[in-house]
């Protein structure tokens, strides 16, 4: 197997595609985080005084919180006095308000991502939210959304014109308390994407936002709330890449799902952010909270992750699934190659009757990678006749990675049915022999039996992302064999 | 509320109260150790379903009367009534009264040789807050050894009973098995209560296994319902060296089950499985931990548990691949059933795994009795009560037929068969 050795230490040696730095002008709030800074942050953005009391409570929260250290993950400590919380591109006032209006320098920079916005939008049907740094820069398909009632919009856009939804919703499904990294979201949050869909509406499109860490040194707090009313559909597509750099980069984002009576979220991520070079230096902390929250009777919630970035990944999206008859799904492939470090699984709570949930993970380690799948599952004494599946699978490639499986179930009711299976090993020497006997190259062969191994978590991505993520495996992989 | 507490002055001046038969020195250390561990609390992780609380009051109002050293000449060898266990499985057996030996025969004595650990064996500490308070409270250490290359054909039997009642509510065993090359050995390790009074005994049990030693171990814990437990098997397992254990729990009012199989050389094979019954509110807590240091070698782990009641039940198993033991392979199982409205299992079955040469799967399911089955057999004139019982009992027989001491296949079986049937006649 050593044979083709060169190739694949080219391969592995391959530099981070999406490494560079666009040179624009950022309006930063100086480093450091105090109740003067918090203000300074809701008076930038012209929030109502609901906002700025609410972010106030989260931080005087926070302050007497310890950050968490449970997760199977080795950091240095994090300075967030040396933290800028916020940083967004020039001239805010004035902006654009379609693409031609947009600074060419950023659409040359999606361009070297590969995300030909206005093409791809109008080719794919795809309204893009796309966030650089922390404000929101072009907002596509607009008015085809307003026709059909759904809100589609920045954050802060949703806190001026829509405060009573953001009101009632903001915080139900995440509270401000939630943890160390979610309550300092509350606290900080820059910016992120509001979605309402009305009752009875079926989304005319996938909703898309990608998010990009850009000046140096600033934290990203997204908050992305998404409002499925009764009876109504959304898809949800985020997609995230990062400019390289030596200093590691905080993101604690925190997204909340409502979906009530018989709506259906579906929530697609495929996660490439700087992983760190292979000494593990660099690299973005990603220490995210995501929960949905099927609220009415028959709602559905899917999450659908495909995560082969991050130095760092600490991320576990759930479902509380509290409606009678409401499922939750998680589908999940985590790629951790060189140095990094990965701990997401999800937790899915039932509380209503008849609640089902669905786990599959795939977890992928090579390098001197640590890859950690960590669930919960829980019925509550009244979830009758609940029903789970967990599926989590693992696969080695390297002799000095790791691969672990926390699985928790905690069960009080006699009528639940849960089932848990995991499975961990290597890429067989057959299964190789196989493909080799049949002229199929190594490289060739193992892409194949890998991306045969997530092939179930791919098939529930939309099609697009599921082409994208397919590549990003390929390339986060090939040649870590050996 | 993290770790709850014992009261460290009145631990102290029992530790000072115990006489000096060459374990003080151990016992001061392991003391002060104590003072700095404390007992673990639910917020750590391995204690996160179980709270110790109740040992620490049993702990504290035993140490606040003030007791005195119990020594092995206050309790006379014959005070201990013959116990169902002796009379029906056909073993050497060794009588422990709340920790202490009783009783002088020796089994085997040409084979087996028993006597005290020696004083320079520093096993006995222990980073964990449960050992040390058990070094620290220890009378003496028992010491069994298994020469090279001999089988013993009938099982050393451990009676281990408590007796609460004459204030003797709190009560530490330590013993250690030594196994030679090439030896072979059963052991039954029966856990039984003399008294229905409140008390709390902690157990620890080492098992050094050298090079192709072979041994089959069965723990049978029947104790009251005011017993509280904690048990420790520490095991270690050399090259080519094989385990096959039990563990049945069908009493006790709190018991944890630590159970930890160190491989530290290559080509050993384990086999633990086991069966927790629980009704009323009882709390049993099986945790097991196996630490593949050096490949190949093989481990399976199997356990079920039955529920009912408000019971509540912990199952925890965790494997940890090292570094380089390649051809490892791991198997962890659980599976429960759920008979009652408000009984709960938590279950966790742990994957850590350092190298890629292995094998490793593990599975867990939580159920009630399936519905069709039941009705087939109510079909065919069974009535509701014999189905379930039926059905129960088959789930538990997978236990039973790969029970580790077949000379004590006919008194477990009989066992659970009684507690299945009071499990399934109780109201739910």
């Amino acid at each position: 197997m050593s044979g083709n050795s060169t190739d694949i230490e080219s391969l592995v040696n391959r530099r981070y595609r999406h490494g560079f730095v666009t040179d624009i002008e950022s309006d930063s709030l100086p480093p450091g985080l105090n109740e003067d800074v918090i203000l300074a942050l809701s008076a930038k953005k012209g929030e109502p005084e609901f906002m700025v009391q609410w972010r106030l409570k989260a931080y005087r929260h926070w302050l007497t919180m310890r950050e968490p250290a449970w997760a199977h993950v080795h950091y240095p400590p994090i300075d967030y006095q040396a933290i800028s919380y916020f940083s967004a591109p020039k001239s805010d006032a004035d902006r654009p308000k379609s693409l031609e209006e947009v600074d060419p320098k950023l659409l040359e920079t999606y361009d070297k991502l590969g995300i030909p916005l206005h093409e791809r939008a109008k080719l794919a049907g795809v309204a893009v939210d796309a966030v650089f740094d922390s404000v929101s820069v072009a907002t596509t398909f607009k008015s085809k959304l307003k026709e059909a009632g759904v809100i589609f919009c920045p954050f802060s856009e949703a806190v001026l014109n829509h405060p009573e939804l953001v009101q009632k919703y903001l915080g139900s499904v995440v509270p401000y308390r939630d943890n160390f990294f979610a309550t300092l979201n509350s606290a900080v949050f820059s910016d992120g994407s509001f979605v309402y869909i009305p009752k009875g509406v079926r989304c005319p499109m996938e909703l898309s936002t990608y998010f990009r860490i850009n000046a140096a040194n600033t934290g990203q707090f997204e908050r992305t709330l998404i409002i499925a009313d009764e009876g109504s559909h959304v898809s949800y597509l985020e997609g995230c890449t990062a400019p390289m750099r030596d200093e590691n980069q905080l993101h604690a984002a925190v997204v909340e799902l409502v979906a009530l009576k018989d709506a259906r979220i579906k929530y697609s991520t495929v996660q490439n952010w700087y992983p760190g070079d292979e000494n593990g230096k660099g690299g973005i902390y990603n220490f995210v909270t995501k929960r949905g929250d099927c609220r009415g009777a028959n709602s559905k919630i899917s999450w659908t992750q495909v995560e082969t970035g991050s130095a760092i990944t600490w991320k576990y999206p759930s479902c509380v699934l509290r409606g009678e008859n409401s499922v939750g799904e998680f589908y999940s492939v985590a790629v951790a190659n060189n140095m990094q470090q990965a701990d997401t699984g999800t937790k899915m709570i039932h509380i209503g009757r008849n609640t089902r949930s669905t786990i599959v993970s795939k977890g992928i380690s090579a390098g001197r990678a640590q890859n950690a799948y960590r669930g919960l599952v829980r019925i509550m004494p009244q979830a009758a006749n609940a029903r789970n599946h967990t599926q989590c699978d693992s696969l080695l490639l390297g002799k000095n990675c790791g691969a672990h499986t926390f699985p928790y179930m905690e069960i009080r009711n006699p009528t639940a049915r849960v089932e848990h299976e995991a499975t961990t090993s290597k890429i067989s020497e057959d299964q190789l022999f196989y493909c080799r006997q049949r002229g199929i190259s190594e490289e060739d062969a193992v892409s194949m039996i890998v991306n045969g191994f997530c092939k179930e978590v791919f098939r529930e991505l939309p099609m697009e992302f599921a082409v994208e993520a397919q590549n990003l495996l390929n390339v986060s992989l090939e040649g870590a064999v050996g | 509320m993290n770790a709850p507490a014992i009261r460290q002055d009145l631990l102290a001046a029992a530790v000072a109260r115990l006489p000096d038969n060459g374990l003080r020195a151990q016992r001061e250390l392991a003391l002060a150790r104590f003072a700095r561990q404390g007992l673990p609390g639910t917020r750590e992780e391995d204690w996160r379903y179980t709270s110790l609380q109740p040992a620490v009051d049993l702990s504290n109002a035993w140490l606040a009367s003030q007791p005195r050293a119990v020594l092995p000449g206050d309790v006379p060898s014959d005070e201990m009534p013959v116990q169902p266990a002796q009379r029906a499985i056909d073993a050497q057996w060794l009588r422990f009264l709340n920790g202490i030996r009783i009783g002088d025969t020796l089994p085997d004595p040409g084979t087996i040789s028993i006597g005290r650990q020696p004083d320079d064996d520093r096993s006995l500490i222990a980073d964990d807050g449960l050992s040390s308070l058990n070094a620290a409270l220890l009378y003496d250490v028992v010491h069994i050894a298994v020469p090279e290359g001999v089988t013993i054909t009938r099982p050393v039997g451990l009676l281990l009973a408590n007796d609460a009642s004459e204030n003797a509510s709190v009560g530490m065993t330590r013993i250690v098995f030594e196994v030679g090359p090439g030896a072979s050995l059963d052991v039954v390790e029966n856990h039984l209560s003399l008294s229905a009074e409140d008390s709390f005994a902690g157990v620890i049990i080492e098992l050094r296994l050298a090079r192709g030693a072979q041994v089959r171990y069965l723990r049978l814990q029947e104790c009251g319902e005011a017993q509280v437990l904690t048990g420790r098997l520490q095991v270690r397992i050399g090259q080519d060296a094989s385990l096959r254990y039990t563990s049945i729990d069908l009493g006790g009012a709190l018991v944890r089950n630590d159970v930890a199989i160190d491989l530290v050389a290559a080509g050993s094979d384990i086999i633990a499985n086991g069966l927790y019954l629980a009704s009323g509110s009882q709390h049993i807590d099986n945790h097991l931990r196996i630490d593949h240091r050096v490949g190949p070698a093989r481990s399976r782990a199997a356990f079920r548990g039955i529920l009912h009641g408000r019971s509540r039940c912990v199952f925890n198993s965790k494997a940890i691949v090292y570094k380089g033991a390649d051809g490892t392979d791991a198997g962890q199982s659980n599976h429960n059933l759920l008979l009652s409205d408000q009984a709960e299992i938590d279950t966790k079955p742990e994957l850590e795994i350092h190298a890629d040469d292995v094998k490793c799967a593990h599975g867990a399911t939580v159920g009630q009795l399936d519905e069709a089955a039941l009705f087939y057999l109510r079909s065919r004139g069974i009535d509701a009560d014999a189905a379930s019982r039926m059905l129960t009992r088959a789930f538990a027989a997978s236990v039973l037929g790969d029970l580790s001491v077949a000379a004590a296949a006919d008194y477990v079986a009989g066992r659970i068969d009684e507690h299945l049937d009071l499990l399934v006649s109780e109201p739910s």
